[in-house]
């Protein structure tokens, strides 16, 4: 399949966001090229051709990874390796970190960036996942300035999102998993590309043994990761070692598949099936994380 | 693949029907395609854009008019469609039927499609995703056809005039259309 060379392009290389975002308004065809873990193969099967590529690797400034308040930073070229290594993600946002530690191959986490992965929102990849459930904001840099999406309105579909032409993701704000908090992401992956098959991610506040906050995100079933809401209403109340109750809300988790999807690997029940057993334990881990 | 849909107008059989063998009124419908030449009464060609992020695929279709049967109101369009760099091939079967329903028409459309070469194995089914709100469009435009003011009409097949491009968004632009025609209803 990857025998093909890509169709051909013109290649710039700005060294500015500035002259980045020029290239992408003056060129309705281009594409911005980051860690091109995804855009790559898709150009070499042909099904991108666009003909021009802005590659952003050499802007500076755009792969830091901060405390803001309380969120984190993370820039938008930050590699998924470079996420799963920082102390400081590992000590706020521990999730994260382990959820870039599982993506694809270590080639992959070399080269792919947060920014990246968001913007091509692949339905099977995990950063759309994780950053839905722990309600992130994808910061945007266009001609008109920097505009802030939250995550549950930045997906909008199969390889799509609410970004605008010419406009770039430049950073992801990602809120740190504060005292009480717990949060964990469980995976299905396909052993050849390390993409979810299913993905599930949770998020709880517990306060007093008892589970007062949820969020419940399934990703790889649909087109876009789902929140499943009538899972995480059950949630609340229950508590952390309560296998029954966890059991009770994981069952609510198909209400929110109505667009299941199959392929040749894993049918839609299938999946479908999978996202309740990883809801389960994405929500036990969660709990557990937030009592310890 | 098969994907099923169904819905109802308050336009009499029989101007449901012209519309279902007016080809040229009824490609327009499909988001993203153009018709592009009339070989013959029967027989015409059109391409699809399809656009989803970085990805983008153009189809050459050769649509033909198999079945018009006015007496059982039945229709059926094949289309053979080949993705324009050799990504793989399309073919589908859409049969319509009608059946008189109250004062008006319920109109069945049923879609047999089938994917082969690259197409098919990429974006690990997702293709049936996106089939199925393509399919979803088409009907939804036909509906806008038999029931709405001509200029609103009108609007339903230019929001599927681009190449599809975030399918939600498309959607809710159409949807946005017929709301209107509701309001006022």
């Amino acid at each position: 399949m990857y025998t093909q060379r890509p169709a051909e392009f013109d290649y710039h290389r700005p060294t500015s966001l500035d002259e980045a975002i020029g290239l992408l308004a003056e060129h309705d065809d281009a594409r911005a090229l980051a860690g091109g873990h995804s855009l790559l193969p898709l150009m070499k099967l042909r099904f991108a051709e666009p003909r021009t590529i802005v590659d952003l690797g050499r802007i500076p400034g755009l792969d830091g990874i901060e405390k803001d308040g309380d969120s984190l930073r993370i820039g938008a070229l930050a590699t998924h390796a470079s996420v799963a290594a920082s102390e400081l993600v590992r000590s706020q946002c521990r999730v994260l970190a382990t959820t870039a530690e599982g993506i694809g191959d270590r080639q992959v986490r070399n080269r792919g960036t947060i920014g990246g992965s968001v913007a091509h929102a692949d339905p099977g990849a995990d950063y759309p996942t994780v950053t839905k459930a722990l309600g992130a904001t994808i910061v945007a840099t266009g001609s008109g300035g920097e505009r802030e999406i939250a995550a549950d309105d930045f997906f909008t579909g199969v390889f799509t999102t609410s970004l605008e032409p010419g406009e770039l993701v430049t950073s992801v704000r990602v809120p740190v998993v504060g005292p009480g908090a717990g949060a964990a992401y469980e995976k299905h992956r396909n052993p050849a590309s390390g993409y979810a098959v299913v993905g599930v991610a949770a998020v709880v506040q517990v306060e007093g043994g008892k589970c007062t906050a949820a969020r419940l995100v399934v990703g790889g079933v649909t087109g876009t990761p789902e929140h499943a809401t009538a899972a995480a209403e059950v949630m609340i109340g229950i508590a952390p070692v309560d296998e029954a109750a966890i059991a009770a809300a994981a069952e609510k988790v198909p209400e929110a598949l109505g667009g299941a999807v199959g392929d040749t690997y894993a049918s839609a029940e299938y999946r479908v099936h999978l996202a309740q057993v990883l809801a389960r334990r994405a929500i036990t881990a969660a709990l557990g994380a937030a009592e310890g | 693949m098969r994907l099923e849909n169904w819905f109802e107008v308050p336009a009499p059989p029989k101007q449901a029907w012209e519309l279902l063998i007016d080809v040229p009124r009824v490609v327009p419908c499909m988001p993203g395609a153009t018709l592009e030449e009339a070989v013959d009464e029967t027989s015409w060609k059109a391409t699809v854009a399809v656009k989803l992020g970085a990805i983008s695929l153009s189809f050459k279709a050769d649509v033909k008019l198999e079945e018009a049967d006015d007496l059982m109101g039945r229709a059926r369009l094949v289309t053979k469609a080949r993705e324009a760099r050799g990504r793989g091939n399309a073919s589908a079967t859409i049969e319509s039927s009608l059946t008189p329903a109250g004062g008006g028409t319920r109109v069945d459309i049923v879609t047999d499609l089938q994917l082969a070469g690259a197409v098919a194995q990429y974006g690990r089914g997702l293709v049936q995703d996106v089939s199925s709100q393509l399919i979803t469009q088409f009907a939804d435009c036909l509906k806008a056809q038999l029931t709405a003011s001509p200029e609103e009409a009108a609007a339903a097949v230019e929001a599927q005039r681009r190449p599809v491009q975030g399918l939600r968004l498309g959607l809710s632009a159409l949807r946005r259309a017929l709301g209107h025609l509701f309001r006022r209803g």
